[in-house]
């Protein structure tokens, strides 16, 4: 059942245990970045790729949290993930090798995949060190994914794909990719796709790393140049890949990193004000932004609680998506107008921070579909 | 867990539906000063049990909470009639008195430092200006909060409204009854000392009662403009067709879920006498008071020239709105507020989570 965004219910106070778990991944955190195993940054979920410190959070149980202890996973609940996110995200960790294969693939396999593809996939995601790349956007095809060109024949038992795929983040350090290319031709374009695991690297898919102008490389175009894989790569359904790539989608806008990426620079900011004994000034420009970050934070949860008791949030999820990544951006402008400092990409400290989040900010409002065209599915979802 | 707050709102629409004031018809003639209190919805919302959801049953209340009374609120914020004040504020007031519900319209208000009040033997005689009293010229009683002096909690009294004669008229935006009452030595027909309730906690009630109208009115504003982007016809096709009309509209529905989603939060943090409800108490007022710009901006801008008329109800909902944001502190006041919460706290990401080192019972031993 559809839970009109507009009936939303406030998820209610984090209960002791999660609190307890809260705190002990915040303590672990901090002594990883004093021990120097991270820099806080801006958009870590996304430009912190960093497969060894995903290696060592799988090792403490914090990756594939809710997958089933028989898949290798912790069978945790989504409460606890919810919580352990926030703390990642609001820690500046470098978490974007593991993101995408705990965020959407372990439950995806759960859901579509093969016992033979759960046994193969998911002990490895929960360990952090099946990382995944997600391959959808292409060259003719971003926010319009139906479009997309990439095609995957049947060829000796398995399927062949040819195409390319773009932005894809995380390609050249990932174990797999999930492609999702034109299966059949179809009257309807949402019709005839179909989604496949495949293992990277592979001889013939080519990784080539796009330069954005923040400096980072963590997008790629991925060129699959008559690429043979086995029949075992296909996931879920043929022909499905549509209903299934939209089902994640809840999933995706409405998780904490929709809100969180660039709490790191608040974080930064509030040490720096405390450091400096910085009083509280008339009309202090923090109250209206962290009075903003609560509010999303309780709309971020409600949604969460809808998915966690089966509901489908579709709609809401998109508003959260839409109002936290503008949120995203807007706290860094309110950061740079509070701060009086001209902004350099080498320097330490707040200003450092402040550079990295001014050059990622555009991303914030495109990834997980540009919130243009999310205002639009808003809109027609509301009665 | 929300499914009961759902059937709330729902009863409460219903009531809204069958009056005629609450939706319907044209916006009341504000500049004529006229305004009627829907008494018979009132009366219906009393019969049911929703007016006094926040008081306990042994006191006649309906043995709710404030997270219940904030729905009713919202589904009736805008019926003509003090069901905020009297829900929200004067409810919970009360019952930090052990106070009886006084029966009829009831209003609250919150008393100015001017008002002199003196202990006459068992009797509470009151003097002075109340100022602005939502309602009063309607009401058959209004219960206020007295401050206690300095740092001694405060004292609830209930007073028997006055003739109007004895009333200075004011009126809101909305055309909304804000009256001035100067009190010359008025006994209280109930009072009792409050020692829980400080002026802090008093303000938060009151600043979550407009925070919840306010998100019940702006969801009435997305409603209304999506019904009429639907319905009207321009270049051949539905105005919501346009995807400007769209992108905006959208933005609408942000605000007003942000709002709803964070006024049911501070309730039910209320409710539960959660650590945080100070905290999200004035992060709902901020909130909803900053989402009323582009909610009536954008109503009006996409109703047209229609919604701007007392013939087209749009006006009803965001004539209130703006009168609402400022009441009982607009959005820079509950903003500097969080912003204190923050300088008080060890950390902002702490203070956000509301994740200070929880008190373990027994761990010291």
């Amino acid at each position: 059942m559809s839970i009109a965004p507009t009936r939303l219910a406030a998820a209610g106070a984090e209960e002791g245990s999660l609190r307890e778990l809260r705190l002990e991944v915040r303590s672990f955190l901090e002594a990883q970045r004093r021990a120097g195993a991270f820099v806080p940054a801006v958009d870590g979920w996304q430009s912190g790729i960093d497969p060894e410190f995903s290696r060592a959070l799988g090792g403490r149980g914090l990756v594939g949290m809710t997958v089933p202890v028989e898949y290798g996973g912790h069978g945790r609940t989504q409460a606890e993930r919810y919580v352990v996110l926030e703390e990642l995200l609001a820690s500046g960790a470098p978490v974007a090798a593991h993101w995408v294969a705990d965020r959407q693939m372990a439950p995806a396999i759960l859901k579509h995949g093969t016992p033979a593809q759960r046994e193969r996939l998911l002990p490895g995601i929960a360990a952090g060190e099946r990382l995944f790349a997600i391959g959808m956007s292409e060259p003719d095809a971003g926010s319009d994914l139906a479009s997309i060109r990439t095609r995957a024949r049947r060829e000796g038992g398995g399927w062949r794909l040819r195409g390319t795929k773009v932005w894809t983040s995380g390609a050249h350090r990932a174990t797999n990719a999930l492609v999702l290319a034109r299966t059949a031709d179809s009257e309807t374009r949402h019709a005839g796709l179909s989604q496949f695991v495949v293992d990277l690297p592979h001889p013939d898919i080519h990784v080539k790393p796009l330069h954005t102008i923040d400096g980072g490389s963590h997008f790629n175009e991925v060129v699959l140049d008559d690429a043979w894989i086995p029949e075992a790569a296909l996931l879920g359904q043929e022909g499905a890949g549509w209903a299934q790539v939209t089902a994640e989608l809840a999933y995706e806008r409405s998780g904490p990193e929709r809100l969180l990426t660039t709490m790191p620079l608040l974080r930064a900011w509030d040490a720096a004000r405390r450091r400096e004994a910085t009083s509280l000034g008339p009309r202090d420009a923090i109250g209206p932004v962290v009075s903003r970050v609560i509010a999303l934070r309780e709309m971020s949860r409600a949604v969460a609680e809808v998915i966690q008791d089966g509901g489908d949030p579709a709609v809401a999820a998109a508003m959260v998506k839409d109002s936290g990544t503008l949120f995203e951006q807007h706290l860094v402008d309110e950061v740079r107008r509070a701060v009086d400092a001209e902004l350099d990409p080498d320097a330490a400290g707040l200003t450092g921070l402040l550079a990295q989040a001014v050059l990622r900010a555009p991303a914030f409002t495109l990834r997980g579909g540009a919130n243009e065209v999310l205002r639009s599915i808003i809109v027609k979802g509301l009665r | 867990m929300s499914d009961h707050l759902l059937e709330i709102e729902d009863l409460v629409l219903d009531v809204v539906s069958r009056s005629d004031s609450g939706q319907a018809g044209p916006a009341q003639p504000s500049a004529v000063g006229e305004h009627g209190l829907d008494a018979s919805s009132w009366k219906v919302l009393c019969d049911l049990g929703l007016v006094s959801l926040a008081l306990p049953e042994s006191l006649g209340g309906s043995g709710g909470g404030l997270r219940e009374a904030a729905a009713v609120v919202r589904a009736g914020a805008l019926l003509p009639m003090p069901l905020a004040d009297a829900a929200m504020l004067a409810a919970p007031l009360l019952a930090a008195g052990s106070l009886p519900w006084p029966g009829g319209v009831v209003t609250a208000t919150i008393a100015g430092v001017e008002l002199d009040v003196r202990v006459e033997g068992e009797h509470l005689c009151l003097s002075g200006p109340l100022r602005r009293v939502p309602w009063l010229r309607d009401s058959d009683h209004v219960v206020v909060s007295v401050a206690g002096e300095a740092g001694t909690g405060g004292l609830v009294a209930v007073l028997a409204s006055p003739a109007s004669d004895d009333l200075e008229q004011g009126r809101n935006l909305a055309g909304e009854p804000r009256d001035t009452w100067h009190l010359e030595a008025v006994r209280a027909t109930a009072w009792a000392p409050a020692p829980d309730l400080g002026p802090d906690e008093v303000r938060r009630l009151a600043g979550l009662a407009r925070a919840s109208q306010i998100a019940g009115a702006a969801s009435a504003v997305l409603s209304r403009t999506l019904d009429y982007t639907r319905e009207r016809i321009q270049f051949g096709r539905p105005l919501a067709a346009l995807q400007a009309v769209q992108q905006r509209t959208a933005l609408v529905a942000g605000e007003v879920t942000r709002a709803r989603v964070v006024t049911d939060a501070a309730a039910a943090a209320l409710d539960a006498e959660d650590s945080r409800a100070a905290l999200l108490c004035a992060v709902a007022a901020c909130e909803a008071s900053s989402s009323v710009r582009e909610v009536a901006a954008a109503g009006h801008q996409l109703h047209g020239a229609m919604g701007w008329t007392t013939e087209y109800p749009l006006g009803r909902a965001t004539t209130r709105l703006w009168s609402w944001r400022d009441e009982y502190g607009d959005e820079t006041a509950w903003a500097q507020v969080v912003a204190e919460t923050v300088a008080a706290g060890p950390d902002v990401w702490t203070v956000i989570t509301g994740s200070d080192e929880p008190e373990q019972e027994g761990r010291a031993t």
